[in-house]
């Protein structure tokens, strides 16, 4: 049974449709990558299987179950996690604090401990820098540790939106070896990005999606080459 | 038109009803009818100026009572203490009202919903506690009571059918001026303060459009205070600057339907009666019980039918017409309509000049020593990735955020620190990335407001907005209101607003976003035609076929600063360009 | 300089009693974004609980406070799932309405059952007081003074140091991120409309032996309180603890310097200079722009 399974997703922003028709499958331990211009629809799809989108029509499956009209909470407690576009850590608490957030959900708490201890692994900067504010952090600092809180949550599958925004070259590159090194701990990976050649070169899989629509699913070395990513990137 | 045939059908109502009420008295002998009858027309009149900053401004004022207790006093002090005739009075009482609501009112207009409630809610109090305190002017908790010499100086009249008549008047008064406020451009600015952003956009002043309606409901009650202190013959803090009395105004025009022009009036036709028969049956036993019913009533109506009465009643013309089909016929000739050029643009200078601008918040530097500078008649792009910085500067020469550092120059002039609206007046127009439409309008309706930067004739901005819909294709479009149209429309709708201001520099916000193929292709030749037409175009865009197709020029930001600047050709070759977009090593040969 | 000194003092013990209204009332603005205009009347409805639970049956108002406070705590909960919830997303127009009808509602109740009359209870300890140096320290106060001490440290602990504290405080910085920690919100927004009330309901007991109860009583404090709650800073527990204090001292001196009868007149005019100047208030930087600053 696949991982997760979207199949004919339709979502509305007011009277707006966002997405449509929206299918798109993962299987356990992948890394997948969305990829499309601004406003196509990809925070929505974050959106949508997080349960923070109400999705009008069409289902999702995760593990066998469908989860489409869970609230937000239910779905985290299923060991789906997203790290939100823009890292919306909570600025007034500190790097620790936000850690500990991470891991609200029951099944995280016990061993909480052990999981801090690899995120520290992962991201030593997030260690000495565990009492200060998170809002006083640097961009790159900041995505660490919204990824962190994350993987706080021991989840299953980790939703990234748009990690390398605002990042310099050099940090993005740190960035995709962790999610790599993520992955390999066994944690599936949806991946979305503006940047599509750093996001695909560290997927197996991925889709391009364009107005809401999915217009091309595939290797990600596939899509990588493909024309239509060349044009509708610059145009060409 | 449309528009106008809700407002027929009040219309006849209201006269038909005005009508039975002039001959009532006739046939109403029994004095507490009477008496019911005239606090009713007062109350009408008082939610019906309350609802002109409530309703129609959208700021919820709790402390009205301050205004009215004001009328009430001023006349009565003058009258008693210096013998100025209530005549006087009640102009002197309604001016200084309306001056207090100003001050008032100015600091507080920024706030949000519940804090504006808030600070006036304080604001009346603290004049009770004023009135009660400052006893040398006001006589404290005792009061004033007025000595029944009646006179038509005095304003002090024998039988109660005068006052039937006087405060009769005075509703109609009030709710006439509400409905030819509606009608006017004033109400149209009054009704887009909920899209504030927009309406700057339009050069219409926010804050002012508040300040003169706050004034005007301030002045008329302040004249309902008056004339309700020269009926009851007796006032004191306690029952003048309550706080119940200003909820009885607010709760009215939800009942009746807050916003409207007749729906404060029906409110009160329907509470006053009940509270009047409450205190007359019950009076001091059962103390408070009105407001307890008051109190439930709001709550229900909040919850169950916050539109109140009036819009239940009123039915809402629709446009005959699938809002989905899309657009077509695109090349209308755009003769008639020509942008206003203020001044000609100087020999050597381009139309826009920026330099150095810099705009920090906080910590943050979001746009870092920035020198731009268009050319009359060209369309410029402004390209980058996501966070670069390019909203921000369209904010900042739009005139929607202040420069930390920098200037900018419009045709030769400084307009670095210019409020929005000026910059609208001036020439420099903007649509926003995510669609602002006025809600609660039609499209038609939407556009005028445009038109109404230049044009205060509300026949003739009709007419232009007409004109902008038919250049736009959207001619068939115009009667629909904002929830039934399609996001292309909605995109349409914004330029064309924007073109309503007429322009001669449009800053367009990712107009593209969300367009399918084919829509893209029809606003590239749509914004073609309108450079065409003589208005110089400064777009930011992501949909790059469209950017590299309609560009003369690029200009490329990340990180706040410009990285890159050319024509299309060189802009894509660019190694920097395409490091910042697709990432490194993504050659295109 | 002794005068100054016993302002001083009643001052502070006065901004202690007023802590335990501000901090609810700041924690439900922080995470449920809504102005609760009937905070106060919450308060007059559990001083009319001490008074009647001492006038029937003789309960002093310090055992009383055990009982009101759990049925304070409760009642919040069902305020928050009938009057609330179902406005959560309306317009502010709406929302407004709604608590301002129930602030009325409950007013004019009361005034109905137990008219106009002010009512205070005589215990023999609402007189007494406390002599330390040339200082006096009247003994209601004083015991309202450390119970909201103790309060205010409990409940700062509770949101430093529990994870449901913690997800409060984070559905007051982020309610979206914190939404995808796994945070119920619902569950998060009754926990702390009880919470606020439940310590109204704390206070009430606990101020009938200095204060009389009337129907509008609740006006009075919840401006105070409001004032309290912008200076502290919207959201900010210890903004509320030290702003109330703050204002305690403010009403002190006014009313020793000035009339006490328009210490509400200073009030105003602080809250109107603070909206103005720091509407982030003077500790917080949460909510300045819920309340409209730029």
């Amino acid at each position: 049974m696949p991982f997760l399974e979207a199949e004919g997703i339709h979502v509305r922003y007011g009277d707006v449709p966002i997405l449509r028709e929206v299918t798109l499958t993962m299987e356990d331990g992948e890394i997948v990558a969305i990829v499309g211009s601004n406003g196509a629809g990809k925070t929505t799809l974050l959106k949508a299987i997080s349960g923070q989108l109400r999705i009008e029509s069409g289902k999702l499956w995760f593990l066998g179950d469908r989860i489409d009209g869970l609230k937000a909470h239910q779905v985290v407690a299923l060991g789906i996690v997203q790290v939100p576009e823009g890292r919306r850590l909570f600025p007034f608490m500190s790097v620790l604090e936000n850690l500990e957030m991470g891991a609200y959900r029951k099944e995280a708490r016990d061993g909480r401990d052990g999981t801090l201890e690899r995120i520290y692994h992962l991201f030593p900067r997030l260690r000495d820098r565990r009492d200060q504010l998170a809002g006083s952090l640097s961009g790159g600092e900041q995505q660490m540790l919204a990824i962190g809180r994350g993987l706080m949550s021991r989840p299953k599958l980790l939703m990234l939106d748009e990690p390398s925004m605002g990042l310099a070259p050099l940090l993005v590159t740190e960035l995709f070896r962790a999610v790599e090194e993520i992955n390999l701990r066994g944690v599936s990976i949806l991946l979305v990005e503006q940047n599509p050649k750093k996001a695909l070169e560290a997927s197996r899989r991925g889709y391009l999606i364009e107005n809401g629509r999915i217009l091309f699913g595939g290797q990600a070395s596939d899509l990588l080459k493909t024309e239509y990513l060349q044009r509708a990137y610059l145009g060409m | 038109m449309n528009s106008s045939l809700r407002y027929l059908w009040g219309f006849k109502f209201f006269l038909f009803s005005i009508a039975l009420l002039a001959i009532l008295p006739l046939y109403l002998k029994n004095p507490f009818y009477m008496h019911v009858a005239i606090m009713t027309f007062s109350f009408a009149g008082l939610a019906s100026a309350w609802n002109l900053i409530g309703g129609f401004g959208g700021q919820l004022s709790v402390g009205h009572a301050a205004f009215f207790g004001i009328g009430c006093y001023t006349s009565t002090i003058l009258w008693l203490k210096l013998g100025l005739t209530p005549w006087a009075g009640i102009g002197v009482g309604a001016l200084l009202a309306g001056l207090v609501s100003l001050g008032i009112g100015y600091p507080c207009f920024r706030l949000r919903g519940p804090f504006f409630a808030l600070a006036t809610m304080a604001f009346g109090e603290v004049i009770r506690i004023f009135a009660i305190h400052f006893r040398g002017v006001t006589n404290g908790s005792i009061g004033f009571t007025i000595p029944f010499k009646p006179g038509l100086r005095n304003l002090l009249f024998p039988g109660k059918i005068y006052y039937y008549y006087i405060e009769l008047v005075f509703m109609i008064v009030v709710i006439l001026i509400s409905y030819r406020i509606s009608r006017s451009r004033f109400g149209y600015s009054l009704k887009g303060l909920k899209e504030d952003k927009a309406l700057e956009a339009c050069g219409i002043g926010a804050t002012r459009t508040k300040a003169y309606a706050m004034f005007l409901s301030a002045v008329l009650t302040g004249m309902g205070g008056t004339l309700f202190a020269q009926y009851v013959l007796f006032i004191e803090p306690d029952g003048i600057f309550s706080l119940d009395f200003s909820i009885q105004l607010i709760l009215m025009s939800i009942v009746g339907g807050i916003g409207t022009v007749l729906g404060p009036a029906v409110g009160s036709f329907i509470l006053s009666p009940i509270s009047e028969f409450l205190r007359m049956w019950f009076g001091g036993s059962l103390q408070g019980l009105h407001l307890v019913i008051y109190a439930g009533l709001l709550i229900f109506v909040a919850m169950y039918m916050p539109q109140g009465v009036v819009a239940k009643v009123r039915r809402k013309p629709r446009e005959i017409g699938n809002p989905s089909t899309s657009v077509q016929g695109q090349h209308r000739v755009f003769e008639k309509v020509k942008p206003v050029s203020n001044c000609p643009v100087e020999e050597g200078h381009g139309i826009l000049q920026v330099k150095g601008i810099t705009k920090n918040f906080g910590g943050l530097t979001a746009v870092r020593e920035v020198d731009l500078n268009i050319e009359t008649g060209e369309i410029l792009g402004l390209i980058g990735p996501n966070g670069a910085g390019k909203t921000t500067l369209f904010n900042l020469i739009s005139g929607f955020l202040v420069p930390t550092k920098g200037s900018i120059q419009f045709k030769g002039k400084e307009i670095t620190r210019f409020a929005a609206h000026e910059i609208s007046r001036m020439g420099i127009a903007r649509t926003f990335q995510i669609v602002s439409p006025f809600g609660e309008m039609t499209v038609l309706e939407n556009v005028m407001m445009g038109a109404f930067c230049h044009d205060h004739h509300l026949a003739r901005a009709r007419t232009y907005s007409q004109e902008i819909l038919d250049f736009l294709g959207m001619t068939s479009k115009q009667s629909l209101w904002i929830g039934e149209l399609t996001l292309e429309d909605k995109k349409r709708l914004e330029l064309a607003r924007a073109l309503a201001t007429k322009p001669t520099l449009l800053l367009i916000d990712e107009v593209m976003a969300g367009l399918n193929p084919e829509e893209v292709a029809e606003t590239i030749s749509l914004l073609r035609n309108i450079r065409d037409q003589g208005v110089t175009i400064l777009m930011i865009e992501h949909v790059m076929q469209a950017v590299m197709s309609l560009s003369d020029r690029i200009v490329i930001l990340n990180f706040g600063e410009k990285i890159a600047e050319g024509n299309p050709a060189e802009v894509s070759r660019n190694p920097e360009v395409i490091k910042a977009y697709l990432g490194e090593e993504y050659a295109i040969s | 300089m002794k005068t100054i000194i016993q302002i001083v003092v009643s001052g502070l013990l006065l901004g202690g009693i007023y802590s335990l209204l501000s901090i609810g009332l700041t924690l439900i603005f922080g995470v449920i974004r809504i102005v609760n205009f009937a905070h106060g009347d919450f308060l007059m409805l559990s001083m009319y609980g001490a008074y009647w639970l001492f006038t029937l049956w003789g309960v002093s108002p310090f055992l009383s406070v055990l009982i009101i406070t759990p049925i304070f705590f409760l009642l919040g909960l069902a305020v928050q799932r009938v009057f609330v919830k179902p406005v959560l997303n309306a317009s502010s127009l709406i929302q407004v309405s709604i608590l301002l009808g129930l602030s009325i509602g409950l007013q004019n109740l009361c005034l109905l059952f137990w008219k106009g009359d002010y009512r205070g209870i005589n215990l023999a300890i609402s007189t007494s007081v406390i002599k330390v140096g040339f200082v006096d320290l009247g003994v209601p106060r004083l015991i309202a003074f450390i119970a909201a001490l103790v309060i205010s440290v409990l409940i700062y602990l509770f949101l430093k140091k529990t994870y449901l504290g913690k997800a409060i405080r984070a559905t007051v910085q982020d309610r979206n991120a914190a939404e995808l920690m796994g945070v119920d919100i619902n569950r998060i927004y009754r926990l702390t409309f009880g919470l606020g009330i439940g310590c109204v309901g704390l206070a009430g007991p606990l101020l009938m032996p200095i204060y009389s109860v009337f129907p509008t009583v609740g006006l009075y404090f919840v401006l105070t309180a409001f004032v309290i709650v912008v200076l502290g800073g919207l959201g900010n527990v210890a903004g509320a603890f030290f702003g109330a204090l703050i204002i305690g001292l403010v009403e002190s001196f006014s009313g020793f310097f000035i009339a006490p009868a328009l210490k509400e007149g200073v009030y105003f005019i602080i809250f109107i200079l603070l909206l103005l100047v720091k509407p982030a208030g003077l500790f917080g930087q949460l909510g300045s722009e819920e309340i409209g600053a730029r």
